[in-house]
């Protein structure tokens, strides 16, 4: 599988959530992917670079083109110094929020991508890579 | 002059390129294989010509033993053109891959009498054609499947777009009736198809029909959930009709909440509820009298 | 940088056109807008056209949700016009939902509604509310 970076990005607060999502949107647009399948990549970048701006203190993001043979994919990897997550499986269950919030965001954005992988050891920050393939 | 193989089998296509494309089109025409209602022998000649041209240079540049180095790209790229467009036009397998080995015949009709008596050369000679126009052959034959996989693969796209039309029931109100059996990607395209026609049409009602489907299973049965619950959030309401007794039961016993959706038995019943909700009515007339 | 969400005044009405990609920051503008143009118009109802907009995440389902709330408190009823397909099924796959968001396919069916609403709340002596 051949990975390309295509962009990076640091995020510090709510326009750098918007500059990655209209990147995604974008690139995925120039690329052929169904609006569909847009609008989900997009809403899941939303709610992790989101994350990683209020829970995490802030961080990076990188949007990586994959091609595996015929396939095409478009990866994010957003990355955060914070304190991770304490209990990451009732976290990705969905409903639990420590800010008061829905706690939909993770849960959620599982189910709009194709691969979803989280790492969140507390006092290690957060790395989350989700990936749509076209 | 020592003849190499490959010298002996450039100089012949060389010299005798005509002489070899007239025997070539010979065993074509004749081949049981031989399509003239598909192609006409015009055209045929035309291929065999452009084939045989960039054949020539592939075994001068590129050698008789690897046909996966840069000389034999032309040809492998002009073979795969002929597969797909054969496979497109109606062509068999074994009729597309002829093409490549109704050529062994020709060409050693002219190496047993270009070389005559050296019959090392000769030997050696034939046996490199023969492998190397075998590896042509099912190079063809492996690219005309992947073509023809390729037009069944929009068929099935076509027939899913046909069997899951959209209907203009009545003014306002949308319609789609499911026939037959349903799986999860013809759900996806019922699902898309309609929440489209809702965004395009303004429609505030949809109905989508199950009486012709025999059988839901959990992800059907979600799918249309999905789909109403989308349709809410675009301001239609999903009428689901048509639910048959053994499909409710199949439904309650699979906890399936559809509670949060409008369900009614027939089609005729969801159509009464979406004319009252657009402020309809349908009066039945007194006969009159002539 | 930022440019604010419009909102216009139409036959005692509002008319919210969100338009593309939105920041978190134009959406919290907006929401202190709005409660003060209600107050100032007296506005009955409040269109909210999100035909342009291309999506609607955790962020935005929670302010369309405290609109809908903060209009009603005022005295306003906010009805959301022409979500699009697109963002309809990525909404109900996160497990989003937008409670009490009333929801019409186009401008016309908004009118109609806020039409219906007000008729059926002035019978009732202005007490009405309608949520779906
Ligand atoms: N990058 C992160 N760093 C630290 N904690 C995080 C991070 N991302 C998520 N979390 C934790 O996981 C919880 C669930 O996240 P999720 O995105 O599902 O919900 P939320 O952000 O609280 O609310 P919502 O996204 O629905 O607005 C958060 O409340 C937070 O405690
Ligand atoms: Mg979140």
């Amino acid at each position: 599988m051949d990975t390309t970076t295509l962009e990076r990005f640091s995020l510090n607060g709510s326009e750098d959530v918007v500059r990655v999502r209209l990147a995604v949107r974008t690139w995925m647009r120039a690329n052929g992917f169904t609006l569909l399948q847009q609008t989900k990549m997009v809403t899941a970048t939303s709610e992790m670079t989101r994350n990683c701006v209020t829970h995490g203190g802030g961080g990076s993001a990188e949007l990586q083109q994959l091609r595996d043979g015929e396939r095409l994919g478009l990866r994010l990897r957003v990355a955060d110094q914070g304190p991770g997550i304490a209990d990451l499986p009732l976290a990705l269950q969905g409903g639990h929020s420590t800010t008061g919030c829905l706690g939909l965001g993770l849960s959620g954005s599982k189910q709009l991508v194709d691969d979803f992988e989280i790492t969140a050891e507390p006092g290690k920050g957060t790395q989350v890579h989700i990936t749509q393939w076209r | 002059m020592p003849t190499t193989p490959q010298q002996s089998i450039d100089q012949i296509f060389t010299h005798h390129e005509p002489a070899i494309l007239e025997g070539w089109m010979c065993e074509q025409v004749a081949a049981l294989t031989s399509r003239q209602d598909l192609m006409s022998t015009a055209a045929l000649r035309t291929q065999s010509q452009a084939f045989l041209a960039l054949f020539t240079l592939a075994c001068r540049d590129g050698g008789l033993v690897d046909i996966t180095g840069t000389p034999w790209a032309p040809v492998l790229d002009f073979l795969a053109d002929l597969s797909s467009q054969r496979a497109k036009l109606g062509f068999t397998p074994s009729e597309t891959a002829t093409f490549v080995f109704s050529l062994k015949q020709p060409v050693f009709a002219r190496v047993r009498e270009e070389l005559g008596a050296d019959v090392g050369t000769l030997v050696d000679d034939l046996w490199g054609m023969n492998v190397l126009l075998d590896k042509l052959g099912l190079y063809t034959m492996e690219l005309y499947l992947k073509s023809r996989e390729t037009v069944i693969k929009h068929q099935q796209l076509d027939m899913l777009e046909l069997s899951t039309p959209v209907l203009n029931l009545w003014q306002d109100i949308l319609a789609v009736p499911l026939i037959g059996t349903l799986d999860s990607s013809r759900m996806q395209a019922v699902m898309e198809n309609l929440l489209g026609a809702i965004a395009k049409q303004g429609s505030p009602i949809a109905i989508v029909d199950i009486t012709g489907v025999s059988a839901v299973d959990t992800e059907v049965a979600q799918h249309l959930l999905k789909t109403a619950a989308a349709a809410r959030l675009m301001g239609a309401q999903c009428i689901i009709s048509g639910i048959s007794a053994p499909i409710a039961q199949t439904m309650v016993a699979l906890g399936v909440p559809f509670g949060s959706v409008d369900t009614r038995a027939t089609l005729a019943d969801a159509l009464a509820q979406a004319f009252a909700q657009t402020h309809r009515q349908v009066v039945v007339m007194e006969p009159q009298a002539y | 940088m930022t440019t604010s969400i419009p909102i216009i005044a139409f036959s005692e009405l509002l008319l919210v056109t969100i338009q593309g990609d939105v920041s978190d920051e134009q959406l919290e503008a907006l929401r202190a807008e709005l409660c003060e143009r209600i107050q100032v118009t007296r506005a009955k109802g409040v269109l909210m056209d999100i035909s342009g907009l291309t999506l609607v995440d955790s962020y935005l389902s929670r302010t369309l949700v405290a609109l809908t709330t903060q209009s009603r408190l005022l005295g306003a009823t906010l009805v959301m016009v022409g979500m699009r397909p697109d963002v309809a099924l990525t909404v109900v796959d996160m497990g989003l939902r937008l409670e009490g968001v009333n929801a019409v396919a186009t401008l016309e069916q908004g009118q109609a509604l806020l039409r219906r609403l007000a008729l059926a709340s002035g019978q009732e002596g202005g007490h009405g509310h309608h949520n779906t």
